[in-house]
């Protein structure tokens, strides 16, 4: 297994960097100047002139690269173009936030997907079935964004319970549970969907297994059927799916942040964006491909867990 | 205004019931209750415990707290609370004469023997500079504001180095006396709003700055204004504290939170919810109306002096040829581009100059008047295009943002100009690359809004030949490419007029001439909304913000 993590992080490396490159190269070849957005529009030509050598955005590429890399090297994140802060203050403050919706809304994915797909699959073509199914599709074809509108309209404008805006202090649990309900359910219920509808296949496929009939022939309890060996064999594949779902859930994350104005590094990213921060895009990039190589990590090592065969394979 | 409540308890469901799966039922209750516990604070504003004024901005994040470099609308909101300037426009009035602020009075300059022109300022006794996280409270001084106005002329560290262009000096004549020479005389109305609270006019407090360092000051300011910089969070707000040793009185409030909601629909609704106290709204009349309609909000449109026109680049085909521009002047109907916004949010103007705020303007009877009635015609325009041997062969593409004010004025230009055979293909780009691109010359013809604080800074950077975007001395936003000397000539005299009437009458004859060349179509003037709580009433009448600010100064209060 040691040997197994071993080989997934060395592989994780060449592949960051590949990505860092392509980010790199990708935000400068984009049409419009930081030096435009971080002065105005209006701003005079020898004024911007002025802040793009301030910037060192007249340096050749491959200095800025080296210095771009050089930094990360060191945990220097550099600092944004646009407002001259350290990056590291802003994204460290704001990731949590991310983080924690992410999280949220994986959790609520599987305690809600799971044992709905379990109770759809156990009871096929009855009515619980028909609802599991029925929430998969409405909780795939509907916008995380637009059900948090609705939901913001219902708990928070009729209702009164929850507030709309802002991510709460980590200092604060319960304040900090309050503002993250809302946003948290509302993208957590396509990780619902999602799940659900996985689940309720692969558990339907173990189902007919030959080693389940054994164990059943062997006189095993049928929670015992289900839940020790029907349900660990149904995971591995929703394991590779919540791996792909926890980094789509990032990337969803941004709307879910902009409907519901929660600091987080989504948003982050599509200010720097807009305002061609190419030091800020950067270093969210950054963070975001370490994140994502983590998720592979564990995802491969849960994997592992899962099915000994995998961490038996050379 | 909805009353505070304590929630109740989400009954458990599905508990006791056969099945595992029935546990994963309470999952969602429970974390609702778990997230019910204790009483909803998101209603009123905290007036019983002094006054935090809320206010929603459309804003991601600041850029920047160093007035200096702060040119987006959020920046400048929070700036105009922590900074002075030697005068102020009148809160609520930019139109309205300019008051003092850190000065004593408003000086009336002394041209002097060399030809140059000095104006005097004395300062205030008793103002004190905040306490800034690495200097003490201080008393200003001359030399603050000699500091400050070197900083904000200088390129390395002001975005509006530009407008100190023809400052011979600044000097501290005393502890409590500045001195700014010109290196040719120039009007109040030229000269004063650039030492105005406003943009480079801003007042600096030095020692915090050179204690802090220009990139710490960015997000540290330290000024003499009613507020003092307190907390900010990254994509969440910045608070601000009252300043008791404030010159003008201690602020009423005790406190102002400026908090980041890009998104218009979340803005709304934590004004709804009372989430917020204060909100920027929409520039349409459709949410004026559909948000004044609601109980306890008042939304109202506050202008800003500035105007939304088209420039058509004269340099090269098809618009080199003046019946074409006249030909797309006549097909153009006001009507149209003002209806997106609605009456109270758009006003249809005659020249760039909008005649009914500021001098130097024509009104719509003037440009009658004056022959130059260019009004939606589009028989006339398709008889000029005939004329011009281009009846149907016109066709270029433009670059437009994907914000509501040129996205949507693209799109309704389009369509005149479709009326009458010219074919325009608008490719949309996000709203930095459309900034990037049309000022390397790329449209033949480009929408631009431009709120600018002085019809000089206007005319100038639209219609004088050293502001052509590409090729000029000094580009800005000239994509005309209009090169008239006449006009540069009276745009000069007009700078150094001391008469306003004479000073308004040159303006009058530039916006003549730029009509009867058709270089610029004028559209029309635009407002800002907002909306507040009825316990928000603004102490101020609203007539123009220059900076599309909502005035938060000592004197702003709840309502009791």
């Amino acid at each position: 297994m040691a040997s197994y993590a071993l080989r997934r992080i060395a592989l994780a490396i060449p592949t960051l960097l590949v990505v860092l490159t392509i980010v790199f190269c990708l935000v400068r070849f984009a049409p419009g100047d930081p030096a435009t957005a971080a002065l105005g529009p209006d701003a005079s030509a020898d004024a911007i002139a002025a802040a793009r050598q301030r910037m060192g955005l007249t340096e050749p590429l491959l200095r800025q690269y080296a210095s771009y890399l050089g930094g990360l090297a060191h945990g220097d994140l550099g600092r944004s173009l646009i407002s001259g802060r350290p990056i590291a203050a802003d994204l460290f403050a704001s990731l949590p936030h991310t983080i924690e919706l992410t999280l949220a809304a994986l959790l609520i994915g599987l305690a809600t997907g799971l044992p709905l797909a379990l109770w759809a699959a156990m009871r096929r073509n009855e009515w619980p079935d028909y609802l599991g199914r029925i929430v998969s599709l409405v909780g795939l074809s509907f916008p995380a964004f637009h059900l948090g509108i609705l939901m913001i309209l219902l708990f928070s404008i009729k209702l009164h319970w929850l507030p709309i805006t802002g991510a709460g202090a980590f200092d604060d649990p319960v304040d900090n549970l309050r503002h993250l309900v809302l946003p948290a359910v509302s993208l957590g219920l396509v990780g619902t969907a999602y799940v659900a509808r996985v689940a309720r296949s692969t558990v339907l496929k173990v189902k007919e297994e030959d080693f389940i009939r054994a164990v059943r022939a062997k006189g095993l309890r049928p929670s015992q059927v289900t839940y020790r060996h029907t349900l660990r064999s149904a995971l591995i594949p929703v394991t590779s799916l919540l791996g792909v779902f926890s980094i789509t859930l990032l990337g969803s994350a941004v709307t879910t942040e902009l409907v519901f104005a929660r600091p987080g590094i989504g948003r982050m990213l599509v200010q720097a964006t807009l305002e061609r921060d190419y030091n800020v895009i950067q270093s969210v990039m950054s963070v975001v491909a370490v994140m994502v190589v983590l998720v592979n990590l564990g995802t491969d090592l849960a994997y592992g867990f899962l099915d000994p065969r995998v961490r038996h394979a050379r | 205004m909805p009353a505070n409540r304590k929630w109740t308890a989400v009954g458990a469901a599905g508990r006791g019931r056969k099945g595992r799966p029935a546990a994963a039922a309470l999952a969602l209750p429970a974390l609702v209750l778990a997230g019910c516990t204790g009483a909803n604070d998101v209603t009123k504003s905290d007036a019983s415990s002094g006054g935090i004024l809320r206010m929603g901005v459309f804003a991601e994040n600041i850029q920047t707290l160093d007035p200096h470099q702060a040119t987006s609308g959020t920046d400048r909101q929070i700036v105009g609370r922590i900074f002075n300037g030697l005068v102020r426009f009148r809160p609520g009035d930019f139109t309205a004469p300019v008051e003092p602020d850190l000065a004593t009075a408003v000086p009336e300059p002394k041209t002097n023997p060399d030809g140059t022109q000095t104006w005097t300022f004395a300062l205030r006794a008793g103002v004190k500079c905040q306490a800034g996280p690495k200097s003490p409270a201080y008393d200003l001084t001359a030399d603050d504001v000699v500091y400050s106005y070197q900083r904000s002329g200088n390129a390395d560290t002001s975005a509006f180095a530009s407008d100190h262009g023809d400052w011979k000096s600044v000097t501290a004549v005393d502890p409590r006396t500045v001195a700014i020479t010109l290196t040719a005389p120039s009007s109040r109305a030229v000269f004063l709003p650039k030492v105005a609270a406003y943009a480079g006019g801003f007042v600096v407090c030095k020692k915090a700055v050179q204690a802090e360092g220009d990139k710490e000051f960015a997000t540290h300011p330290v000024g003499t204004g009613p507020f003092v910089m307190g907390e900010y969070k990254p994509g969440d707000g910045v608070s601000l504290t009252p300043n008791a040793d404030y010159f003008r009185g201690k602020p009423k409030l005790t406190g102002v939170k400026f908090r980041f909601l890009p998104d218009d629909t979340t803005r709304d609704l934590a004004l709804d919810s009372g989430e917020v106290d204060l909100i920027w709204g929409q520039p349409e009349q459709q949410w004026l109306d559909r948000t004044d309609a609601k109980d306890g909000i008042t939304a109202v449109a506050f202008p800003v002096e500035g105007t939304v026109m088209i420039s058509l680049r004269m340099d090269k085909p098809p618009f080199n040829d003046k019946r074409v521009r006249e030909a797309v002047v006549h097909a153009i109907d006001r009507k149209q581009h003002t209806a997106i916004g609605g009456d109270k949010v758009a006003t249809a103007i005659w020249s760039i100059v909008n005649a009914a705020g500021v001098q130097g303007g024509l009104s719509e009877a003037d440009t009658k008047a004056a022959g130059l009635d260019l009004g939606y015609d589009p028989d006339e325009s398709r008889r000029l295009l005939a004329d011009a041997g281009h009846a149907h062969d016109i066709k270029f593409d433009v670059v437009s943002s994907t914000l509501a004010v040129y996205k949507n004025n693209y799109q309704i230009l389009q369509s005149e100009l479709a009326a009458v055979g010219i074919t325009m293909t608008i490719k949309s780009v996000d709203h930095p690359t459309m900034h990037t691109l049309i000022r390397k010359g790329q449209n033949a013809l480009t929408v631009y809004d431009a709120p600018r604080p002085t019809m000089d800074v206007l005319l100038t950077q639209f219609v004088n030949s050293a502001s052509v975007v590409v090729g000029g001395s000094a580009p800005v936003t000239n994509f005309s490419f209009y090169r008239n000397r006449d006009v540069d000539g009276w745009l000069g005299q007009a700078r150094a007029a001391s008469d306003p009437a004479a000073q308004a009458e040159l303006w009058r004859k530039v916006n003549r001439q730029v009509l009867a060349d058709a270089a610029v179509i004028p559209l029309y003037v635009g407002a800002n909304t907002f909306a507040y709580r009825d316990n928000v009433a603004p102490a101020f009448k609203l007539v123009a913000t220059i900076d599309n600010s909502w005035p938060i100064d000592e004197t702003t209060a709840f309502a009791s």
